[in-house]
């Protein structure tokens, strides 16, 4: 629209002023952003002072930092023993270990003595398998290394055994280098206020069918009066008593349309729920999926993201829209205001996650939605249970999602 | 409060549209003007929503609650349904005659997100929130509606 069509329009709706703002804000103590050039003066140079801090700081950790060694093999598990008698052990001890190299297309196999010659029976093989695959790329010569404790807790994925193989004599160090453990990625967002899900739960539903009965036409036997038939009102001969038929999506077209509008498919386990406590905001659940299956677009396996969906739990007494006044039947049924409604409005499929359920999802983009705390919005949540999405009473393989999403 | 509030936008401002979409909702300028007041009382109670779009969602979410009550409050027929005559109608404005007309045409949710929209120049993904619906639904009833006040118009020229 225009500039001039808005301004034709703010006209057309002939607003007034407001005549109080100024004593409202004046009563506040509101004052306006002062945008002085000195402040902009004083904000920058305390970030150019900032900078300069920081840059000296790292300067001087880094000139007084010890060399670092080169990071060692991170395929192999290396195995070292250190023969020296009584060696303390926090110290770092080193050893000059012999290291013999396996023979090609063999299991490679690393073997690390102490360079002191010992017995035999101290020795420690460490053994890797990878047939095929040449031993120059396995058995790296690096020097035996171990780690301090106090680098070993700052080492996340490394974990270093100390061993005393004889009461007093031997210390045998072993460094445990990455296992193939999945890193996951958390793109996940803290929501801003939530609620627990309490026990007593009434459903939306069952509210809107209590209302429902309650205004509706009822005949002497107490029985509800049939629709188009009430007492003093002739039904009008134009008016269809009942709604024209519509042609229900099928399920399958469902899951087509949403593979072909969303901008990102995932199979992923549920993390975490939460449930919405925000005033006045349509409730909603917030899911943190852990992607397991990436399907479509850009997330990869093993992220963690936050999602919502519309409709949750809440309580009532927070909900300024709700009508107490109308809710005289459930009050006397549970006599508290200290329920919770099961509101799932505007979800079409009416899933309930909850942590430890796998499901496919449907998501898109929807700008980082600062609200809700999400990475995505979701079109559709599908129950997923041995490689099977299930909606309504049928059943679609991982390969005809696939299908359907690539289509 | 000391030395006031540091906001990430205008709250002067933000009052003069909040003030509007009351007046809107409730057409009764001084009811629209409490309304207004009450707004900023509850939202200064919220200060982690101080920040950006979560400032316009909370404000405007707050004043609809708010108008909301105040239908329930009055009868039905308290509330005036046509648009304002009079004196709110400043000079000049008959020249819109036919515009507003068109307005009083189109039910009242339509008007409620053109004045969102145009004349509060309320981003689309905050109206979204507000009303619970996706931001492609309110782009395309914004469409609709565009559409519907300029053949409303030609159709008045033509008469």
């Amino acid at each position: 629209m225009k500039e001039t069509e808005k301004k034709a329009l703010e006209k057309a709706f002939g607003l007034p002023e407001a005549e109080h703002k100024e004593e409202f804000f004046q009563k506040l103590g509101y004052k306006e952003k002062r945008r002085s050039p000195v402040i902009f003066i004083t904000r920058a140079a305390s970030v150019v002072a900032m900078a300069v801090l920081a840059l000296g700081l790292w300067g001087h950790f880094r000139d007084s930092a010890p060399p670092r060694e080169k990071p060692t093999n991170s395929d192999i598990i290396a195995v070292t023993t250190a023969a020296e008698e009584t060696a303390p052990v926090t110290d770092q001890t080193t050893a000059s270990p012999d290291i013999s190299k396996p023979e090609e297309n063999e299991p490679s196999e690393v073997q690390t003595t102490a360079a002191s010659g010992e017995s035999p029976s101290t020795r420690t093989v460490a053994h890797t398998t990878r047939p095929g695959v040449s031993p120059s790329t396995l058995v790296q010569t690096a020097p035996a290394r171990t780690t301090s404790p106090a680098s070993r807790a700052a080492s996340a994925k490394s974990t270093t055994h100390i061993v005393h193989t004889t009461a007093a004599t031997r210390t045998q160090i072993v460094t445990t280098l990455p296992v193939t453990e999945p890193t996951i990625i958390d793109l996940t967002l803290e929501p801003f206020q939530t609620c627990e899900k309490k026990e007593l739960v009434v459903d939306l539903a069952e509210i809107i069918e209590i209302i429902h009965h309650d205004t509706q036409a009822v005949d002497p036997q107490g029985e509800p009066a049939p629709k188009g038939d009430l007492p003093g009102i002739d039904p009008d001969p134009l008016e269809p008593t009942e709604p024209p038929p519509v042609d229900p999506m099928t399920d399958k077209e469902h899951i087509i349309v949403c593979a072909k509008t969303c901008d990102t498919a995932v199979i992923g386990e549920v993390k975490k729920v939460y449930y919405s406590d925000l005033y006045g905001t349509p409730p909603f659940t917030l899911v943190d999926l852990l992607v397991k299956n990436p399907l479509k677009g850009d997330i990869g396996e093993n992220t963690l993201i936050s999602i919502a969906l519309l409709g949750g739990y809440y309580d009532l007494c927070d909900d300024s829209q709700f009508d107490f006044a109308d809710l005289d039947d459930i009050y006397e049924e549970y006599g508290t205001l200290d329920i919770t409604l099961k509101d799932l409005q505007g979800r079409s499929d009416e899933q309930d996650p909850q942590v430890g359920d796998t499901f496919l999802m449907f998501l898109y983009d929807n700008g980082r939605n600062e609200w809700f705390s999400t990475n995505y919005d979701c079109y559709s949540v599908i129950p997923f249970n041995e490689g099977t999405a299930h909606l309504g009473e049928n059943s679609f393989t991982l390969d005809q999602i696939k299908e359907y999403v690539n289509s | 409060m000391k030395g006031g509030f540091d906001m990430a936008i205008d709250l002067r401002e933000e009052y003069d549209k909040i003030f509007r979409y009351c007046y809107i909702r409730v057409r009764d300028r001084h009811t629209a003007e409490d309304l207004t007041q009450e707004t900023f009382l509850r939202y200064l109670e919220r200060p982690h929503y101080h920040s950006g779009t979560k400032t316009l969602r909370l404000l405007y979410t707050i004043a609809r609650n708010l108008c909301v009550d105040e239908y329930r409050r009055r009868s039905s027929q308290d509330l005036p349904e046509d648009l304002p005559s009079g004196a709110d109608i400043e000079e000049g404005v008959l020249e819109s005659l036919s515009l507003q007309q068109a307005l009083a045409e189109l039910p009242y949710e339509d008007r409620e997100l053109l004045l969102l929209r145009y004349v509060n120049d309320v981003p689309v993904s905050v109206i979204s929130g507000l009303l619970g619906v996706s931001r492609s639904t309110v782009n395309r009833r914004l469409k609709r509606i565009t559409e519907d006040l300029r053949i409303q118009l030609v159709k008045e020229e033509l008469e």
